[in-house]
């Protein structure tokens, strides 16, 4: 039952209670008081009669005194009050044990009207003291009325006198009754309200309760149960259904949020996978020490070009470094890579000085080297030629590093500067994670030191070489506007 | 709290207030009962006729046998009996309820006789106002009442008279009557003195009057025993008398004076079986009282009365104790 139906059915049906039992009480009293009135009208009926059958005889005795009109009106005026109580005696229904007795008196005033009418009649004769016979009868009958009388109330109220007794007693046992009810119509109400009241405020209370909770943060407050189907029900039910709301947003955010920490640490990851521990970079320099005491003097150049290339590789990352130093390090991975592949490659530099100041992030060009080194030159027996040029434009410096090796084709190409998107799997099968994942890298950093998104080109053909260049914006000495504190 | 527990709360307190609301129900109901049965009784209200019965004295036992009588005889015809009369006997009660009962009009009126004109009068009065009046116990022979329903007081004197010729020992013979005045004793001295007259031995000494009062019977008894020593055997012809007549006895210190009585009240009957008392003539006012509303009946029916109609006696004495004499 919903709460409005309830309300709409409980308090009427109250109102209808308190108000019947309140009709009940006041009706029954009204019936007892009805009887009392019934009887009592009946009593005094005949007490009027009689007085006024006396005040009769008196009107009659003062006409026979002074024989005026006025008298005489007086007179007729106590006949005709006198027949209008005739009238209503007989109107009345006696009760049976009495019924004699009523008929009697009913003839006995028929008699004293009739007598009155001759006694005025006899006055108007001639005849002086014809009304004396006539007076006489009357006042006996009178007489007897007032008998009568007594004797009729008498026997009315023993009659009724027995059921008097039995209603006083009635009515004292009803009249309790009739408290009882009240009172524990009171007790109802009372217990309805509050019922109620309950009904209508616990659950509220509930839901105020959990709303506190849930502003407070406790996303898990347990909402109250509501029993009934009412609008309570809907209400927390809606509730709930917000709060679970709530919570599944949360954990998208949270899962959102967390897929950004995770991507950053692999970013971070990768860009420290080349990092080597220490050990191997120590180990390198006792092999260097050790090459040159057996007199093996390009081994020990070279350990010491390998060690200097990982000392590089292993400085901060988040640090950028002069142009300077990273043609600097690419030169020495390129004399490492000459150990390999020797007389097969050629390197050529072309640098304009006045470049070199700007800043950089730093490897920025091994790993592009790394990648001409793997997919270029690698297939080559011999002329190979990697350079690497530096340029001085206006506001920018540009870098290009160039090979004459197999070339890529416009999809690798593409791959290449999209390096936002998932690297696709090479056409050989293997993975991308040597196909330019260094590469991808450096546009990658390159983006978010200088914020730009147009600082990589790569011109390339099948056969024909790649070229990558590398625009980097500001000349030379000039410092570097952007803090690269400030860079992630 | 929990809902089950609030449920049974408001059930048990939903009963407690329809007990209540019940029991109080039930006493209103018991109070619209009682005046229903109130009103009732006013409803119902068949035109009865109304017949007045005026009696001698109101409680005498005789009286009342006649009201019995005339109630039992009035349930079957349709009447009502109004049964009224002096507290004491005073026959200008009488009169006066006479005349009062002629105001009221009902539809018939069974009186006793008195003997006075006055009653006379009165019951002139009654028949010109179209009421019938019948007289019972005793005649109003010089009134113009339509009929006398009673015992033939006459013969009942003479059967007094048999009574005591039968009886042997003294023969003067002592009397007390109830009223000089009244036709009923009258009669009863009259047909007992015709009896006793013819029978040899036999002789009436005094006869007094007790005034319908078991002391003046007492008193009479006494001072006729004191007078005349000789008196064999009293007899009283009013109701009261044998009783009084025992206490006179008692009183004059006489003993073997043989009493006789009339009508069978407790003290008469008590004597007759002790044997203080010979025997009595017994009247039947319950038929007397069934007889003249059968009249009344008749006479509301247009029929012509008889203007007497004379109800039997029985002797009551010590052999068979039983009533139900012959009439003669």
């Amino acid at each position: 039952m919903n709460m409005r139906r309830m309300l709409f059915i409980v308090i009427p049906l109250l109102f209808i209670l308190n108000n019947a039992a309140a009709f009940f009480v006041f009706q029954s009293g009204r019936t007892v008081q009805q009887s009392y009135n019934m009887m009592l009208d009946r009593v005094l009926l005949y007490k009027q009669i009689d007085e006024k059958t006396h005040e009769n005889l008196r009107a009659i005795n003062v006409h026979i005194m002074d024989r005026t009109p006025s008298s005489l009106k007086a007179l007729e005026k106590q006949r005709n009050e006198l027949k209008a109580l005739q009238a209503s005696l007989s109107a009345q229904q006696p009760i049976a044990s009495v019924e004699l007795a009523v008929r009697s008196y009913r003839h006995m005033l028929a008699t004293f009207i009739s007598q009155e009418k001759s006694v005025m009649d006899a006055l108007g004769s001639r005849t002086p003291l014809a009304y004396a016979s006539f007076y006489a009868e009357a006042e006996a009958t009178a007489g007897f009325m007032k008998e009568e009388a007594y004797q009729l109330i008498d026997q009315e109220l023993s009659y009724y006198q027995p059921f008097y007794r039995k209603i006083l007693v009635q009515t004292e046992i009803m009249n309790r009754w009739g408290i009882a009810v009240f009172a524990a119509n009171t007790v109802i109400s009372l217990v309805f309200a509050y019922w109620i009241s309950l009904r209508i405020t616990k659950p509220i209370r509930g839901l105020v309760r959990t709303a506190e909770q849930i502003s407070e943060g406790n996303l898990e407050a347990v909402p109250p149960r509501m029993g009934a189907h009412d609008e309570f029900r809907t209400l927390t039910e809606a509730f709930q259904q917000m709060q679970e709301n709530l919570k599944l947003l949360i954990q998208k955010e949270k899962e959102g949020l967390e897929k950004d920490r995770i991507v950053k640490e692999l970013e971070l990851a990768v860009l420290q996978n080349q990092i080597n521990p220490h050990f191997l970079f120590n180990s390198l320099n006792v092999l260097s020490k050790l090459a040159l005491i057996e007199g093996a003097e390009k081994t020990s150049d070279l350990t010491v070009s390998l060690s200097n290339l990982l000392r590089y590789n292993l400085r901060q990352l988040d640090r950028p470094v002069p142009l300077r130093d990273e043609v600097e390090h690419a030169k020495e991975y390129f004399i490492i890579q000459q150990a390999r592949f020797r007389e097969r490659i050629r390197f050529e530099t072309d640098i304009e000085e006045e470049g070199l100041d700007v800043l950089v992030p730093v490897l920025t060009l091994q790993p592009i080297l790394e990648n001409v080194f793997v997919h270029a030159i690698e297939g080559m027996e011999e002329g190979a030629v990697i350079k690497l040029a530096v340029r001085c434009k206006p506001d920018e410096t540009w870098v290009s590093i160039s090979d004459n090796g197999a070339g890529m084709t416009e999809e690798v190409r593409n791959s290449l500067l999209h390096y936002d998107e998932e690297p696709p799997m090479d056409r050989d099968g293997k993975s991308g994670h040597s196909t330019g994942l260094g590469t991808r890298n450096v546009f990658k950093r390159l983006e978010l030191f200088y914020d730009r998104k147009d600082l990589v080109r790569i011109e390339s053909a099948p056969g024909a070489g790649t070229t990558v260049i590398l625009r980097l914006p500001g000349r030379g000495k000039e410092e570097n506007h952007v803090s690269p504190i400030d860079r992630g | 709290m929990s809902n089950r527990k609030w449920s049974f709360g408001l059930i048990a307190v939903v009963f407690i207030f329809g007990y209540v609301l019940v029991r109080f129900f039930a006493s209103t109901t018991q109070v619209d009962d009682l005046i229903h049965r109130m009103e009732l009784n006013v409803a119902a209200a068949p035109p009865a006729k109304h017949i007045v019965l005026i009696a001698q004295e109101l409680d005498n036992p005789f009286w009342r046998e006649l009201e019995l009588g005339a109630d039992e005889a009035a349930d079957k015809l349709g009447m009502k009996i109004d049964y009224m009369g002096p507290i004491r006997i005073d026959p200008s009660e009488q009169s006066r309820l006479l005349e009062k009962a002629i105001a009221a009009k009902p539809d018939g009126i069974l009186v006793q006789g008195v003997g006075t004109a006055d009653y006379d009068r009165l019951i002139g009065k009654a028949i010109d106002q179209g009421i019938p009046v019948l007289t019972v116990d005793a005649d109003e022979p010089e009134s113009r009442r339509l009929a006398y329903v009673g015992t033939d007081n006459r013969e009942a004197g003479k059967r007094m008279g048999e009574l005591v010729a039968g009886s042997r020992g003294s023969g003067r013979i002592g009397v007390i009557i109830g009223s000089e005045h009244a036709d009923n004793q009258r009669q009863r001295l009259e047909g007992f003195k015709s009896f006793v007259s013819k029978v040899p031995g036999y002789q009436i000494v005094d006869v007094r009057s007790s005034n319908i009062s078991r002391i003046g019977a007492a008193k009479q008894a006494e001072a006729m025993l004191r007078q005349h020593g000789e008196i064999g055997m009293i007899v009283g012809f009013s109701a009261l008398d044998a009783g009084g007549i025992l206490e006179g006895i008692k009183a004059a210190g006489k003993e073997g004076v043989r009493v006789y009585g009339f009508d069978d009240l407790e003290a008469t009957w008590k004597g007759i079986a002790a044997g203080d008392i010979e025997a009595s003539v017994v009247q039947q006012p319950r038929e007397i009282g069934a007889q003249a509303v059968r009249l009344l009946d008749q006479w509301f029916r247009g029929e012509q009365l008889p203007a007497r109609q004379f109800i039997s006696t029985s002797i009551l004495d010590r052999k068979p104790m039983q009533s139900g004499g012959t009439s003669p």
